[in-house]
Protein backbone atom coordinates (compact mmCIF):
# COMPACT_ATOMS: atom_id res chain seq x y z
CA UNK A 1 0.00 0.00 0.00
CA UNK A 2 1.47 3.28 -1.05
CA UNK A 3 2.12 5.99 1.51
CA UNK A 4 0.15 9.14 0.75
CA UNK A 5 2.47 11.80 -0.67
CA UNK A 6 2.50 15.18 0.97
CA UNK A 7 1.62 17.97 -1.47
CA UNK A 8 3.94 20.94 -1.07
CA UNK A 9 2.58 24.18 -2.51
CA UNK A 10 5.02 25.85 -4.92
CA UNK A 11 7.46 23.02 -4.36
CA UNK A 12 9.26 23.64 -7.62
CA UNK A 13 9.75 27.32 -6.85
CA UNK A 14 11.04 26.58 -3.38
CA UNK A 15 13.41 23.91 -4.60
CA UNK A 16 14.61 26.16 -7.38
CA UNK A 17 15.15 28.96 -4.89
CA UNK A 18 17.19 26.67 -2.67
CA UNK A 19 19.30 25.57 -5.61
CA UNK A 20 19.76 29.13 -6.82
CA UNK A 21 20.76 30.35 -3.37
CA UNK A 22 23.19 27.48 -3.00
CA UNK A 23 24.73 28.16 -6.38
CA UNK A 24 24.90 31.87 -5.58
CA UNK A 25 26.73 31.13 -2.35
CA UNK A 26 29.17 28.92 -4.19
CA UNK A 27 29.74 31.58 -6.85
CA UNK A 28 30.19 34.27 -4.22
CA UNK A 29 32.69 32.12 -2.38
CA UNK A 30 34.66 31.45 -5.54
CA UNK A 31 34.70 35.18 -6.38
CA UNK A 32 35.82 35.97 -2.83
CA UNK A 33 38.65 33.48 -3.04
CA UNK A 34 39.74 34.87 -6.40
CA UNK A 35 39.73 38.36 -4.92
CA UNK A 36 41.63 37.12 -1.92
CA UNK A 37 44.25 35.61 -4.18
CA UNK A 38 44.62 38.88 -6.06
CA UNK A 39 43.15 37.65 -9.31
CA UNK A 40 41.52 41.00 -10.04
CA UNK A 41 44.41 43.17 -8.80
CA UNK A 42 46.79 44.99 -11.05
CA UNK A 43 50.26 43.88 -10.13
CA UNK A 44 53.87 44.35 -11.10
CA UNK A 45 56.56 41.73 -11.08
CA UNK A 46 59.51 41.58 -8.73
CA UNK A 47 62.15 38.88 -9.13
CA UNK A 48 64.17 37.88 -6.08
CA UNK A 49 67.31 35.84 -6.64
CA UNK A 50 68.79 33.52 -4.04
CA UNK A 51 70.79 30.31 -3.86
CA UNK A 52 68.30 28.28 -1.81
CA UNK A 53 64.54 28.52 -1.89
CA UNK A 54 63.81 26.00 0.82
CA UNK A 55 60.63 27.01 2.61
CA UNK A 56 59.39 29.29 -0.15
CA UNK A 57 56.11 28.31 -1.71
CA UNK A 58 53.69 30.04 -4.06
CA UNK A 59 51.17 32.14 -2.22
CA UNK A 60 53.64 33.23 0.46
CA UNK A 61 53.56 36.91 1.40
CA UNK A 62 56.30 39.50 0.94
CA UNK A 63 56.12 41.61 4.09
CA UNK A 64 56.97 45.25 4.62
CA UNK A 65 56.81 46.55 8.19
CA UNK A 66 54.56 43.65 9.09
CA UNK A 67 52.12 44.22 6.23
CA UNK A 68 51.90 41.97 3.18
CA UNK A 69 52.80 43.96 0.07
CA UNK A 70 53.32 41.12 -2.38
CA UNK A 71 52.70 37.45 -3.02
CA UNK A 72 55.00 34.77 -4.38
CA UNK A 73 53.66 33.63 -7.71
CA UNK A 74 56.24 31.11 -8.77
CA UNK A 75 59.62 29.69 -7.79
CA UNK A 76 61.93 28.54 -10.53
CA UNK A 77 65.56 27.71 -11.27
CA UNK A 78 67.60 29.99 -13.48
CA UNK A 79 70.16 28.86 -16.02
CA UNK A 80 73.02 29.55 -13.62
CA UNK A 81 71.53 27.37 -10.92
CA UNK A 82 70.20 30.17 -8.76
CA UNK A 83 66.63 30.34 -7.60
CA UNK A 84 64.31 32.99 -8.95
CA UNK A 85 61.36 33.88 -6.80
CA UNK A 86 58.70 35.66 -8.83
CA UNK A 87 56.68 37.98 -6.65
CA UNK A 88 53.53 39.81 -7.70
CA UNK A 89 53.27 43.20 -6.02
CA UNK A 90 49.96 45.08 -6.26
CA UNK A 91 50.48 48.43 -7.90
CA UNK A 92 48.97 50.21 -4.90
CA UNK A 93 51.60 48.66 -2.63
CA UNK A 94 54.53 49.03 -5.02
CA UNK A 95 55.24 52.51 -3.63
CA UNK A 96 56.81 50.92 -0.54
CA UNK A 97 59.51 49.26 -2.61
CA UNK A 98 62.36 51.45 -3.78
CA UNK A 99 65.54 51.00 -5.76
CA UNK A 100 67.49 50.90 -2.49
CA UNK A 101 65.16 48.40 -0.81
CA UNK A 102 66.72 45.35 0.79
CA UNK A 103 65.04 41.95 0.72
CA UNK A 104 65.61 39.18 3.24
CA UNK A 105 64.65 35.54 3.48
CA UNK A 106 64.44 34.32 7.06
CA UNK A 107 64.10 30.71 7.96
CA UNK A 108 63.91 29.85 11.66
CA UNK A 109 63.90 26.51 13.39
CA UNK A 110 60.23 26.78 14.33
CA UNK A 111 57.71 28.57 12.23
CA UNK A 112 57.28 29.59 8.65
CA UNK A 113 59.85 31.04 6.28
CA UNK A 114 59.49 34.79 5.84
CA UNK A 115 60.19 37.11 2.97
CA UNK A 116 60.67 40.71 4.02
CA UNK A 117 61.44 44.01 2.37
CA UNK A 118 63.15 46.96 4.01
CA UNK A 119 63.21 50.43 2.51
CA UNK A 120 65.43 52.90 4.32
CA UNK A 121 64.82 55.82 1.98
CA UNK A 122 61.27 56.18 0.75
CA UNK A 123 62.36 59.17 -1.35
CA UNK A 124 64.48 57.00 -3.59
CA UNK A 125 63.17 56.09 -7.05
CA UNK A 126 60.47 53.39 -6.98
CA UNK A 127 61.33 49.85 -7.93
CA UNK A 128 60.69 49.20 -11.60
CA UNK A 129 58.41 46.46 -12.91
CA UNK A 130 60.36 43.25 -13.47
CA UNK A 131 63.30 44.38 -11.33
CA UNK A 132 65.68 41.68 -10.12
CA UNK A 133 67.12 41.84 -6.64
CA UNK A 134 69.27 39.52 -4.58
CA UNK A 135 67.83 38.24 -1.32
CA UNK A 136 69.82 38.15 1.90
CA UNK A 137 69.23 34.73 3.32
CA UNK A 138 69.31 33.71 6.99
CA UNK A 139 68.75 30.15 7.92
CA UNK A 140 68.93 29.05 11.53
CA UNK A 141 68.88 25.46 10.42
CA UNK A 142 72.16 25.81 8.58
CA UNK A 143 73.90 26.54 11.85
CA UNK A 144 72.69 23.30 13.35
CA UNK A 145 75.55 21.10 12.04
CA UNK A 146 78.10 23.57 13.38
CA UNK A 147 76.29 23.75 16.69
CA UNK A 148 76.12 19.97 16.79
CA UNK A 149 79.84 19.69 16.09
CA UNK A 150 80.65 22.25 18.77
CA UNK A 151 78.29 20.50 21.18
CA UNK A 152 79.94 17.19 20.45
CA UNK A 153 83.38 18.66 21.15
CA UNK A 154 82.06 20.22 24.32
CA UNK A 155 80.59 16.92 25.45
CA UNK A 156 83.88 15.15 24.78
CA UNK A 157 85.73 17.74 26.84
CA UNK A 158 83.16 17.43 29.56
CA UNK A 159 83.57 13.69 29.52
CA UNK A 160 87.31 14.03 29.88
CA UNK A 161 86.89 16.48 32.71
CA UNK A 162 84.48 14.27 34.59
CA UNK A 163 86.36 10.99 34.04
CA UNK A 164 87.23 9.14 37.28
CA UNK A 165 90.96 9.69 36.79
CA UNK A 166 90.57 13.32 35.74
CA UNK A 167 92.06 16.14 37.85
CA UNK A 168 88.59 17.44 38.51
CA UNK A 169 87.64 14.20 40.23
CA UNK A 170 90.69 14.33 42.47
CA UNK A 171 90.07 18.02 43.13
CA UNK A 172 86.51 17.19 44.11
CA UNK A 173 87.87 14.46 46.35
CA UNK A 174 90.08 16.99 48.05
CA UNK A 175 87.15 19.32 48.40
CA UNK A 176 85.22 16.49 49.93
CA UNK A 177 88.03 15.87 52.40
CA UNK A 178 88.14 19.53 53.31
CA UNK A 179 84.41 19.76 53.70
CA UNK A 180 84.44 16.60 55.79
CA UNK A 181 86.97 18.25 58.03
CA UNK A 182 84.76 21.30 58.12
CA UNK A 183 82.10 19.16 59.66
CA UNK A 184 84.37 18.61 62.70
CA UNK A 185 84.00 20.33 66.05
CA UNK A 186 86.00 23.31 64.86
CA UNK A 187 84.17 23.72 61.56
CA UNK A 188 85.88 25.56 58.71
CA UNK A 189 88.96 26.22 60.83
CA UNK A 190 89.70 22.52 61.11
CA UNK A 191 89.30 22.19 57.35
CA UNK A 192 91.63 25.08 56.61
CA UNK A 193 94.36 24.01 59.02
CA UNK A 194 94.24 20.35 58.22
CA UNK A 195 93.27 18.85 61.55
CA UNK A 196 91.43 19.58 64.76
CA UNK A 197 94.74 19.62 66.72
CA UNK A 198 96.06 22.50 64.66
CA UNK A 199 92.78 24.28 65.07
CA UNK A 200 92.97 23.76 68.80
CA UNK A 201 96.51 25.15 68.88
CA UNK A 202 95.41 28.17 66.92
CA UNK A 203 92.55 28.70 69.29
CA UNK A 204 94.90 28.35 72.28
CA UNK A 205 97.27 30.83 70.68
CA UNK A 206 94.37 33.15 70.15
CA UNK A 207 93.37 32.75 73.79
CA UNK A 208 96.87 33.54 74.92
CA UNK A 209 97.01 36.49 72.63
CA UNK A 210 93.75 37.68 74.06
CA UNK A 211 95.08 37.34 77.61
CA UNK A 212 98.27 39.12 76.60
CA UNK A 213 96.31 41.85 75.01
CA UNK A 214 94.15 42.13 78.09
CA UNK A 215 97.12 42.43 80.40
CA UNK A 216 98.86 44.76 77.99
CA UNK A 217 95.72 46.75 77.89
CA UNK A 218 95.55 46.94 81.63
CA UNK A 219 99.22 47.74 81.82
CA UNK A 220 99.06 50.37 79.23
CA UNK A 221 95.63 51.82 79.65
CA UNK A 222 94.70 50.81 83.19
CA UNK A 223 94.70 53.07 86.18
CA UNK A 224 98.35 53.95 86.95
CA UNK A 225 99.49 52.40 83.70
CA UNK A 226 102.06 53.47 81.19
CA UNK A 227 99.74 55.83 79.51
CA UNK A 228 98.88 57.54 82.76
CA UNK A 229 102.58 57.86 83.61
CA UNK A 230 103.30 59.04 80.18
CA UNK A 231 100.62 61.58 80.50
CA UNK A 232 102.01 62.74 83.86
CA UNK A 233 105.50 62.85 82.38
CA UNK A 234 104.16 64.78 79.51
CA UNK A 235 102.49 67.16 81.91
CA UNK A 236 105.71 67.60 83.78
CA UNK A 237 107.64 67.99 80.62
CA UNK A 238 105.16 70.54 79.59
CA UNK A 239 105.67 72.37 82.84
CA UNK A 240 109.43 72.13 82.49
CA UNK A 241 109.23 73.35 79.01
CA UNK A 242 107.08 76.19 80.17
CA UNK A 243 109.60 77.05 82.89
CA UNK A 244 112.41 76.68 80.45
CA UNK A 245 110.61 79.02 78.17
CA UNK A 246 110.17 81.47 80.99
CA UNK A 247 113.83 81.11 81.93
CA UNK A 248 114.86 81.57 78.40
CA UNK A 249 112.70 84.61 78.23
CA UNK A 250 114.42 85.93 81.32
CA UNK A 251 117.81 84.99 79.96
CA UNK A 252 116.87 86.71 76.85
CA UNK A 253 116.01 89.78 78.86
CA UNK A 254 119.27 89.47 80.80
CA UNK A 255 121.17 89.02 77.63
CA UNK A 256 119.50 92.06 76.27
CA UNK A 257 120.45 93.92 79.38
CA UNK A 258 123.95 92.45 79.20
CA UNK A 259 124.11 93.47 75.65
CA UNK A 260 123.10 96.92 76.65
CA UNK A 261 125.58 96.87 79.51
CA UNK A 262 128.18 95.52 77.18
CA UNK A 263 127.49 98.21 74.76
CA UNK A 264 127.67 100.76 77.52
CA UNK A 265 130.75 99.07 78.88
CA UNK A 266 132.20 99.17 75.42
CA UNK A 267 131.59 102.87 75.52
CA UNK A 268 132.74 103.06 79.03
CA UNK A 269 135.79 101.02 78.29
CA UNK A 270 136.55 103.32 75.51
CA UNK A 271 136.27 106.12 78.12
CA UNK A 272 137.99 103.86 80.53
CA UNK A 273 141.00 103.63 78.33
CA UNK A 274 141.16 107.34 78.14
CA UNK A 275 140.61 107.52 81.84
CA UNK A 276 143.28 104.97 82.43
CA UNK A 277 145.62 106.91 80.34
CA UNK A 278 144.81 109.98 82.26
CA UNK A 279 145.16 108.08 85.50
CA UNK A 280 148.49 106.72 84.40
CA UNK A 281 149.53 110.14 83.40
CA UNK A 282 148.43 111.49 86.70
CA UNK A 283 150.22 108.69 88.49
CA UNK A 284 153.33 109.41 86.54
CA UNK A 285 153.02 112.98 87.40
CA UNK A 286 152.45 112.13 91.01
CA UNK A 287 155.42 109.82 90.96
CA UNK A 288 157.63 112.49 89.53
CA UNK A 289 156.30 114.88 92.00
CA UNK A 290 157.04 112.53 94.81
CA UNK A 291 160.48 111.90 93.48
CA UNK A 292 161.05 115.59 93.23
CA UNK A 293 159.85 116.03 96.63
CA UNK A 294 162.05 113.30 97.91
CA UNK A 295 165.07 114.79 96.24
CA UNK A 296 164.46 118.05 97.55
CA UNK A 297 163.28 117.04 101.01
CA UNK A 298 165.85 116.32 103.78
CA UNK A 299 164.08 113.16 104.43
CA UNK A 300 165.51 111.96 101.21
CA UNK A 301 166.53 108.35 101.30
CA UNK A 302 168.37 106.07 99.16
CA UNK A 303 165.81 104.29 97.26
CA UNK A 304 168.00 101.68 95.95
CA UNK A 305 167.13 98.33 97.08
CA UNK A 306 170.01 96.09 97.94
CA UNK A 307 169.50 92.50 97.78
CA UNK A 308 171.04 90.13 100.31
CA UNK B 1 12.22 -3.46 -18.97
CA UNK B 2 15.09 -2.03 -21.06
CA UNK B 3 18.79 -2.53 -20.58
CA UNK B 4 19.13 0.49 -18.45
CA UNK B 5 16.67 -0.65 -15.87
CA UNK B 6 17.76 -1.38 -12.37
CA UNK B 7 19.38 -4.81 -12.00
CA UNK B 8 17.56 -7.68 -10.38
CA UNK B 9 18.57 -8.66 -6.91
CA UNK B 10 21.62 -10.84 -7.14
CA UNK B 11 21.77 -13.67 -4.62
CA UNK B 12 25.11 -15.12 -5.44
CA UNK B 13 27.03 -17.38 -3.07
CA UNK B 14 30.01 -15.03 -3.63
CA UNK B 15 28.13 -12.57 -1.45
CA UNK B 16 29.52 -9.14 -0.73
CA UNK B 17 32.06 -8.90 -3.56
CA UNK B 18 29.28 -9.13 -6.01
CA UNK B 19 27.23 -6.89 -3.82
CA UNK B 20 29.91 -4.21 -3.93
CA UNK B 21 30.26 -4.33 -7.65
CA UNK B 22 26.54 -4.49 -8.17
CA UNK B 23 26.11 -1.62 -5.77
CA UNK B 24 28.65 0.54 -7.56
CA UNK B 25 27.14 -0.32 -10.91
CA UNK B 26 23.70 0.47 -9.70
CA UNK B 27 24.84 3.71 -8.16
CA UNK B 28 26.53 4.73 -11.40
CA UNK B 29 23.38 3.91 -13.34
CA UNK B 30 21.34 5.95 -10.91
CA UNK B 31 23.56 8.97 -11.30
CA UNK B 32 23.71 8.63 -15.05
CA UNK B 33 19.96 8.33 -15.15
CA UNK B 34 19.54 11.37 -12.96
CA UNK B 35 21.74 13.38 -15.28
CA UNK B 36 19.86 12.29 -18.34
CA UNK B 37 17.42 14.92 -19.65
CA UNK B 38 14.99 12.19 -20.62
CA UNK B 39 14.40 11.45 -16.96
CA UNK B 40 13.21 14.94 -16.23
CA UNK B 41 9.62 14.95 -17.32
CA UNK B 42 7.07 17.19 -15.70
CA UNK B 43 6.01 14.68 -13.03
CA UNK B 44 9.65 13.99 -12.29
CA UNK B 45 10.43 17.67 -11.85
CA UNK B 46 7.57 18.09 -9.42
CA UNK B 47 8.58 15.01 -7.48
CA UNK B 48 12.19 16.14 -7.37
CA UNK B 49 11.20 19.62 -6.19
CA UNK B 50 9.05 18.12 -3.46
CA UNK B 51 11.80 15.81 -2.30
CA UNK B 52 14.40 18.58 -2.42
CA UNK B 53 12.16 20.80 -0.33
CA UNK B 54 11.40 18.05 2.16
CA UNK B 55 15.02 17.04 2.57
CA UNK B 56 16.12 20.66 2.94
CA UNK B 57 13.38 21.38 5.42
CA UNK B 58 14.35 18.43 7.56
CA UNK B 59 18.11 18.82 7.43
CA UNK B 60 19.10 22.41 6.77
CA UNK B 61 17.92 24.15 9.94
CA UNK B 62 19.17 21.48 12.29
CA UNK B 63 22.49 20.96 10.61
CA UNK B 64 23.06 24.72 10.33
CA UNK B 65 22.47 25.09 14.04
CA UNK B 66 24.59 22.12 15.05
CA UNK B 67 27.43 22.99 12.71
CA UNK B 68 27.30 26.61 13.81
CA UNK B 69 27.65 25.64 17.45
CA UNK B 70 30.40 23.18 16.67
CA UNK B 71 32.24 25.76 14.57
CA UNK B 72 31.96 28.34 17.32
CA UNK B 73 33.40 25.99 19.91
CA UNK B 74 36.19 24.82 17.65
CA UNK B 75 37.15 28.35 16.63
CA UNK B 76 37.30 29.43 20.25
CA UNK B 77 39.40 26.45 21.30
CA UNK B 78 41.88 26.84 18.46
CA UNK B 79 42.22 30.62 18.86
CA UNK B 80 42.71 30.48 22.63
CA UNK B 81 45.18 27.62 22.36
CA UNK B 82 47.15 29.38 19.63
CA UNK B 83 47.25 32.59 21.68
CA UNK B 84 48.59 30.76 24.70
CA UNK B 85 51.44 29.37 22.62
CA UNK B 86 52.10 32.61 20.74
CA UNK B 87 50.93 31.14 17.43
CA UNK B 88 48.01 33.45 16.79
CA UNK B 89 49.05 34.02 13.20
CA UNK B 90 48.36 30.37 12.43
CA UNK B 91 45.01 30.10 14.22
CA UNK B 92 42.79 31.47 11.48
CA UNK B 93 44.31 29.40 8.70
CA UNK B 94 44.06 26.28 10.82
CA UNK B 95 40.41 26.89 11.63
CA UNK B 96 39.46 27.52 8.03
CA UNK B 97 41.34 24.53 6.76
CA UNK B 98 40.02 22.16 9.39
CA UNK B 99 36.43 23.29 9.38
CA UNK B 100 35.55 24.45 5.90
CA UNK B 101 37.81 22.18 3.88
CA UNK B 102 37.80 18.96 5.90
CA UNK B 103 35.18 18.60 8.59
CA UNK B 104 32.04 20.29 7.34
CA UNK B 105 31.72 18.52 3.96
CA UNK B 106 32.12 15.15 5.65
CA UNK B 107 29.74 16.12 8.44
CA UNK B 108 27.11 17.27 5.94
CA UNK B 109 27.36 14.02 4.01
CA UNK B 110 27.09 11.96 7.17
CA UNK B 111 24.19 14.01 8.42
CA UNK B 112 22.20 13.50 5.24
CA UNK B 113 23.13 9.83 5.16
CA UNK B 114 22.09 9.24 8.74
CA UNK B 115 19.02 11.44 8.45
CA UNK B 116 17.58 9.15 5.84
CA UNK B 117 14.34 9.88 4.07
CA UNK B 118 11.93 12.44 5.51
CA UNK B 119 8.71 10.90 6.76
CA UNK B 120 6.56 12.81 4.31
CA UNK B 121 8.52 11.69 1.30
CA UNK B 122 6.95 9.06 -0.93
CA UNK B 123 8.22 5.51 -0.53
CA UNK B 124 10.20 3.79 -3.22
CA UNK B 125 8.09 1.19 -4.90
CA UNK B 126 10.90 -0.32 -7.00
CA UNK B 127 8.81 -0.32 -10.11
CA UNK B 128 9.92 1.41 -13.21
CA UNK B 129 7.64 3.97 -14.68
CA UNK B 130 7.54 3.99 -18.44
CA UNK B 131 5.55 7.10 -19.20
CA UNK B 132 7.21 8.29 -22.35
CA UNK B 133 9.13 6.76 -25.16
CA UNK B 134 12.78 6.88 -24.38
CA UNK B 135 12.33 6.94 -20.63
CA UNK B 136 14.86 4.88 -18.86
CA UNK B 137 12.58 3.26 -16.40
CA UNK B 138 13.94 5.01 -13.33
CA UNK B 139 11.24 5.29 -10.70
CA UNK B 140 10.30 8.90 -10.20
CA UNK B 141 10.50 8.65 -6.46
CA UNK B 142 13.96 7.15 -6.71
CA UNK B 143 15.11 9.89 -9.05
CA UNK B 144 13.67 12.48 -6.71
CA UNK B 145 15.41 10.95 -3.75
CA UNK B 146 18.75 10.82 -5.49
CA UNK B 147 18.48 14.42 -6.63
CA UNK B 148 17.21 15.62 -3.26
CA UNK B 149 20.00 13.99 -1.33
CA UNK B 150 22.56 15.37 -3.74
CA UNK B 151 21.20 18.90 -3.41
CA UNK B 152 20.91 18.50 0.36
CA UNK B 153 24.58 17.62 0.82
CA UNK B 154 25.72 20.50 -1.39
CA UNK B 155 23.37 22.95 0.31
CA UNK B 156 24.39 21.88 3.81
CA UNK B 157 28.08 22.06 2.98
CA UNK B 158 27.76 25.49 1.41
CA UNK B 159 25.67 26.95 4.19
CA UNK B 160 27.70 25.49 7.00
CA UNK B 161 30.93 26.54 5.33
CA UNK B 162 29.74 30.12 4.97
CA UNK B 163 28.63 30.25 8.57
CA UNK B 164 31.94 28.77 9.68
CA UNK B 165 33.87 31.47 7.82
CA UNK B 166 31.80 34.19 9.44
CA UNK B 167 32.27 32.66 12.88
CA UNK B 168 35.99 32.29 12.29
CA UNK B 169 36.27 35.99 11.46
CA UNK B 170 34.26 36.98 14.50
CA UNK B 171 36.21 34.61 16.72
CA UNK B 172 39.56 36.05 15.68
CA UNK B 173 38.81 39.71 15.04
CA UNK B 174 35.54 40.31 16.83
CA UNK B 175 32.80 42.64 15.65
CA UNK B 176 35.06 44.99 13.76
CA UNK B 177 35.58 45.55 10.06
CA UNK B 178 39.31 46.23 10.35
CA UNK B 179 40.31 42.62 10.09
CA UNK B 180 38.67 42.03 6.72
CA UNK B 181 41.84 42.64 4.70
CA UNK B 182 43.91 40.30 6.82
CA UNK B 183 41.12 37.71 6.89
CA UNK B 184 40.74 37.88 3.12
CA UNK B 185 44.45 37.38 2.67
CA UNK B 186 44.41 34.33 4.91
CA UNK B 187 41.46 32.88 3.01
CA UNK B 188 43.35 33.42 -0.21
CA UNK B 189 46.37 31.62 1.19
CA UNK B 190 44.31 28.67 2.42
CA UNK B 191 42.22 28.24 -0.72
CA UNK B 192 44.82 27.81 -3.37
CA UNK B 193 43.71 26.16 -6.65
CA UNK B 194 44.54 22.65 -5.44
CA UNK B 195 42.54 23.06 -2.26
CA UNK B 196 39.60 24.61 -4.09
CA UNK B 197 39.57 21.80 -6.60
CA UNK B 198 39.86 19.19 -3.86
CA UNK B 199 37.01 20.80 -1.94
CA UNK B 200 34.77 20.94 -4.99
CA UNK B 201 35.53 17.36 -5.99
CA UNK B 202 35.12 16.10 -2.46
CA UNK B 203 31.75 17.78 -2.04
CA UNK B 204 30.57 16.48 -5.39
CA UNK B 205 31.72 12.95 -4.67
CA UNK B 206 30.25 13.01 -1.16
CA UNK B 207 26.94 14.20 -2.58
CA UNK B 208 26.97 11.54 -5.29
CA UNK B 209 27.80 8.82 -2.78
CA UNK B 210 25.12 9.86 -0.34
CA UNK B 211 22.63 10.24 -3.15
CA UNK B 212 23.26 6.99 -5.00
CA UNK B 213 24.70 4.37 -2.66
CA UNK B 214 21.83 3.89 -0.16
CA UNK B 215 19.24 3.42 -2.92
CA UNK B 216 21.69 1.18 -4.78
CA UNK B 217 22.18 -0.92 -1.67
CA UNK B 218 18.49 -1.09 -1.13
CA UNK B 219 18.11 -2.76 -4.47
CA UNK B 220 21.16 -5.04 -4.57
CA UNK B 221 19.62 -7.63 -2.22
CA UNK B 222 22.82 -8.24 -0.22
CA UNK B 223 22.77 -10.18 3.01
CA UNK B 224 21.57 -8.49 6.17
CA UNK B 225 19.47 -5.38 6.74
CA UNK B 226 19.61 -3.38 3.51
CA UNK B 227 19.49 -0.03 5.26
CA UNK B 228 22.30 -0.90 7.66
CA UNK B 229 24.18 -2.58 4.85
CA UNK B 230 23.89 0.48 2.71
CA UNK B 231 24.88 2.80 5.51
CA UNK B 232 28.00 0.83 6.29
CA UNK B 233 29.02 0.77 2.65
CA UNK B 234 28.26 4.43 2.33
CA UNK B 235 30.53 5.21 5.28
CA UNK B 236 33.28 3.16 3.72
CA UNK B 237 32.92 5.04 0.45
CA UNK B 238 32.92 8.38 2.25
CA UNK B 239 36.12 7.49 4.06
CA UNK B 240 37.71 6.42 0.81
CA UNK B 241 36.76 9.73 -0.80
CA UNK B 242 38.13 11.66 2.17
CA UNK B 243 41.39 9.77 2.03
CA UNK B 244 41.66 10.43 -1.69
CA UNK B 245 41.06 14.16 -1.21
CA UNK B 246 43.69 14.35 1.53
CA UNK B 247 46.15 12.63 -0.74
CA UNK B 248 45.38 15.10 -3.51
CA UNK B 249 45.77 18.09 -1.18
CA UNK B 250 48.89 17.11 0.66
CA UNK B 251 50.81 14.97 -1.77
Amino acid sequence: MKKPTLVIPHAEFKALALIVVTLALIAAFVLYVLTARGFFEETQRLVLVTDNSEGIRPGMDLGFSGFPVGRVNRVELSDDGNVRILVDVPVKDARWLRESSVFTLERSLVGDTRLRAFSAELTDPPLADGAERAVLRGDAGEQIPQVMAATKALLENLERLTAPEAPLASALGHVQTVTARMQGPHGALGGLLGSDDNAQKLIAALDRSNALLASADARLFGKGGVIDDSQAALAQLHGLLREARDSLQKADTILADAQAIASEARGASADLGALRGEVEASLRKAGRLIDEVNRKWPFARDTEVKLP
Amino acid sequence: MNGNALPASPREPAGRTVGWWAMLRTAALLLASALSPAAWGRPARHAVATEVYLHARSTLPRFTLVSGLFSLVLVHIVVVTAQSYGLTQFALGTVIRVLVVELLPLAAALFVAVQGTPDAAPALDGEATADEAGSIGLPTALLARVAARYVAVVALTTTAGGIALVLAYLGVYGFTPWGVASFTRTVGQVFDPIVLMALGLKTGLFSAAVAAIPPACDTDGGAGDPTLHGTVRLFAVLIAIETLSLAVEFF
